[in-house]
C-alpha cells in the first residue's frame, strides 16, 4: 500500500516538473532577449528583395519600430545611418505611419505625420543620413506607445538610387551609427549606445 | 486523481506544442524585421518553405562570443527547400576572424552573411579564404563607422573560413639606425626666450621644434603608422552654447573619428594626415593657410567650425598627451605617435591644453 502511494507521489512529481519545463520554455522564447514580446525596442533598416546593377529606378527601405516603452513621451528621435555614398545616391525620406499627436486640425484630425528633418546632399557628401525629429511644443507632439500602428510600424523610408559604380554580387550595407528616442529625463530615454535601443542594419545587395 | 493528471497532462501537452512551435509563433513577422536564430541555429524547414512561398527577404540574427552576426535568406534564392542550420562560430584570428559553419551540407543557395566586428578594419574589402589559409573563396565587403561590419555571400559550406582584411596598417619600415623612430628629430633645449619668426612661443624642452612645410621632403618609399582620432565630446557639455543648426553634426558620444592605426609617409605633417584621412573617411573637412604661422589653420571638421559653440571655441590638436604651440603644418609626425583632433569650447582650458593658447 506504501509503495503505491510512493510512485504515485512519484508519478506527481515528474509531471510536475514537465509542466514547470513546458511553461518555462515557450516563456523564454516569448519573453526573452529578442523574443517575440521582448522587451527592448529595436530599429531596422529593412532589407529589401536583391536588384540588379542595371536597375536605374528609385527604391526604398523602411525604417520601421518594434516597440516603445508604455506610459512613456519621447519628444525627440534622432537616427545617424551610414551608406556608402559611392555606391548609392540618397535621395530623401518618404512618410512612414507611425504618427505623433498634433493640434485639432479642421478635419478633425488630432495626429499627423512627425516632420523629420534631413539634410539631402550633405548626407551624399559624407555617407551619412542624419534624420532629426524634435518637438518644441513640450511634449504635446511626442512620440509614444500609444500611437503606434499595429502590424508594420514604419517611421520613415529612406528613398535610394543606385549609382553607376554598382557591381554585380555587391552588398551595400546601411548601417546605424546611431539611435536616440529622447524622453524628457535622460534615463528615460532608448539609445543604441546605452543598449537601450536595439538596431538592425539593412543592406542592398545586387544579384548576379 | 485519474481526472486531475488526465487534466494535467493534456496542459502539459498543449505547452509543449506552444513550446516546440514558438520559433515560428515568436516570428510571426518572420517575413519583416529581424529575428533571432533559435539556440541550435536551425532554421525549420516549414520556414524555409513560408519564405520561399511569400517571396520574402528574411534575417536571422545570432551571437557568436563577442561577435553578433546575421544571415539574409531571399526567397528568390532557395531553390531547394529544407532546414537551413544557420549556427557559427567566430573566432580571432591572427589577422582576421575565423568562422566555423556548423551547416554539414550545401545551402543550394547563397545566403549573405554579415559579421560585425568589435574593431575597425582600416580597409574596404577583405578576402575569405578556405581552411587551408592559401586558397581564396570570394570577397568580403567591409563597411561601418566605428566598428566594421563585413558581408559576403557563402556560395560553399565549409568548417574554418578564414577571412582577413586586404589591407593592413604597413609595417614600419627599419630605420638605419634600427630604432623606429624614425629621421632624427630637433626636440627644444628650454633654452629659447623669443617668438620665432611665425609667432611661436618657446618650445617647452624635450618638445619637437616645428619644422618648416617648404623645408620638408615627403618620402612616399617609407611608411609608418600613428594612432590617430577626432572628437568633440567636450561640445556635449557645452550644449547651451551650440549653434542649433549643428547639433546634427555633434555625435551623441562626441566620438567622430575613434582612435585607430592610420599609415603616413616619412616627412608628413599632422596636417597632411588629417587632410588624407577626413578624404579617404569621408569626413567634412576645412582648412586655410596662415602665412603669420606659416600653416594651415583648421576651421571645421565634421561641419563643426570655429565659434560654433561659443566664442573660444574651435579645433586644437594633441600629440602624445601635450597640444603643441604652433600649427599642425608644422609638426612632423614620427613613428607611433598619438594625435588626438579636440574640439574646445574654453580656449583649451576644458581639455587640458589651455597652455597651448596662453593661459596659465
Amino acid at each position: 500500500m506504501e509503495e503505491k502511494k510512493n510512485s504515485k507521489k512519484k508519478v506527481i512529481i515528474i509531471i510536475a516538473a514537465l509542466v514547470l519545463i513546458a511553461l518555462a520554455v515557450p516563456a523564454f522564447f516569448l519573453f526573452g532577449d529578442g523574443g517575440a514580446l521582448s522587451l527592448t525596442p529595436a530599429v531596422t533598416i529593412e532589407t529589401p528583395n536583391k536588384m540588379s546593377r542595371s536597375d536605374r529606378g528609385e527604391f526604398t527601405l523602411d525604417v520601421t519600430l518594434s516597440d516603445l516603452k508604455e506610459g512613456e513621451l519621447y519628444p525627440a528621435a534622432s537616427f545617424s545611418m551610414n551608406f556608402d555614398s559611392n555606391k548609392l545616391e540618397f535621395l530623401g525620406l518618404e512618410e512612414g505611419n507611425v504618427l505623433v499627436p498634433c493640434e485639432k486640425k479642421a478635419n478633425g484630425a488630432v495626429t499627423e505625420l512627425p516632420k523629420w528633418g534631413v539634410n539631402v546632399e550633405r548626407s551624399n557628401e559624407i555617407g551619412q543620413i542624419n534624420v532629426m525629429y524634435l518637438d518644441l511644443t513640450g511634449g504635446r507632439q511626442a512620440f509614444s506607445k500609444d500611437l503606434l500602428p499595429d502590424g508594420d510600424r514604419v517611421l520613415f523610408r529612406l528613398r535610394f538610387k543606385l549609382r553607376g559604380s554598382v557591381q554585380s554580387g555587391d552588398i551595400i550595407e546601411i548601417s546605424f551609427a546611431d539611435a536616440v528616442f529622447a524622453a524628457s529625463d535622460e534615463k528615460d530615454s532608448l539609445a543604441s549606445v546605452k543598449n537601450t535601443l536595439k538596431t538592425h542594419s539593412g543592406r542592398v545587395i545586387i544579384g548576379n | 486523481m485519474k481526472k486531475f493528471l488526465c487534466l494535467l497532462f493534456c496542459f502539459v501537452m498543449l505547452f509543449s506544442a506552444t513550446g516546440c512551435d514558438n520559433f515560428l509563433a515568436a516570428n510571426e513577422n518572420i517575413l519583416q524585421g529581424s529575428v533571432d536564430l533559435p539556440e541550435d541555429g536551425i532554421v525549420p524547414e516549414s520556414t524555409v518553405q513560408q519564405i520561399k512561398d511569400e517571396n520574402a527577404v528574411a534575417v536571422f540574427c545570432g551571437q557568436s562570443g563577442a561577435y553578433r552576426y546575421e544571415w539574409t535568406v531571399f526567397g528568390s534564392d532557395i531553390a531547394e527547400v529544407k532546414a537551413l542550420n544557420l549556427g557559427l562560430d567566430i573566432d580571432n584570428a591572427e589577422n582576421g576572424i575565423y568562422i566555423d559553419l556548423h551547416a554539414a551540407e550545401s545551402f543550394c543557395f547563397a545566403p549573405v552573411l554579415s559579421v560585425y566586428l568589435d574593431t575597425q578594419w582600416d580597409c574596404q574589402t577583405a578576402t575569405v579564404y578556405k581552411s587551408d589559409e592559401k586558397t581564396p573563396l570570394c570577397s568580403a565587403s567591409v563597411t561601418g563607422e566605428k566598428t566594421s561590419i563585413l558581408n559576403f555571400a557563402v556560395t560553399e559550406v565549409m568548417p574554418n573560413l578564414l577571412i582577413t582584411p586586404d589591407e593592413l596598417p604597413a609595417t614600419p619600415a627599419p630605420t638605419a639606425s634600427g630604432s623606429s623612430t624614425g629621421s632624427d628629430r630637433v626636440v627644444s633645449d628650454g633654452k629659447q626666450t623669443e617668438q620665432d619668426k611665425y609667432k611661436t612661443d618657446p618650445v617647452p624642452a624635450g618638445k619637437p621644434m616645428p619644422v618648416e612645410p617648404e623645408d620638408t621632403t615627403v618620402d612616399k618609399r617609407t611608411k609608418y603608422t600613428c594612432t590617430f582620432s577626432i572628437e568633440c565630446s567636450t561640445i556635449l557639455n557645452n550644449l547651451d552654447m551650440l549653434d542649433p543648426d549643428k547639433l546634427d553634426a555633434v555625435p551623441s558620444d562626441g566620438i567622430i573619428l575613434p582612435a585607430q592605426t592610420v599609415t603616413f609617409y616619412e616627412g608628413e605633417s599632422v596636417y597632411d594626415v588629417l587632410k588624407r584621412i577626413c578624404a579617404e573617411k569621408g569626413i567634412h573637412m576645412e582648412a586655410s593657410f596662415t602665412p603669420m604661422y606659416n600653416s594651415a589653420y583648421v576651421e571645421g571638421i565634421h561641419n563643426l567650425y570655429e565659434f560654433d559653440c561659443g566664442q573660444a571655441s574651435g579645433w586644437m590638436y594633441r600629440v602624445d598627451g601635450w597640444y603643441p604651440n604652433y600649427g599642425c603644418s608644422r609638426y612632423q609626425l614620427k613613428q607611433g605617435e598619438t594625435v588626438e583632433w579636440r574640439y574646445t569650447c574654453a580656449y583649451g582650458d576644458d581639455i587640458g591644453g589651455g597652455y597651448a593658447m596662453g593661459s596659465d
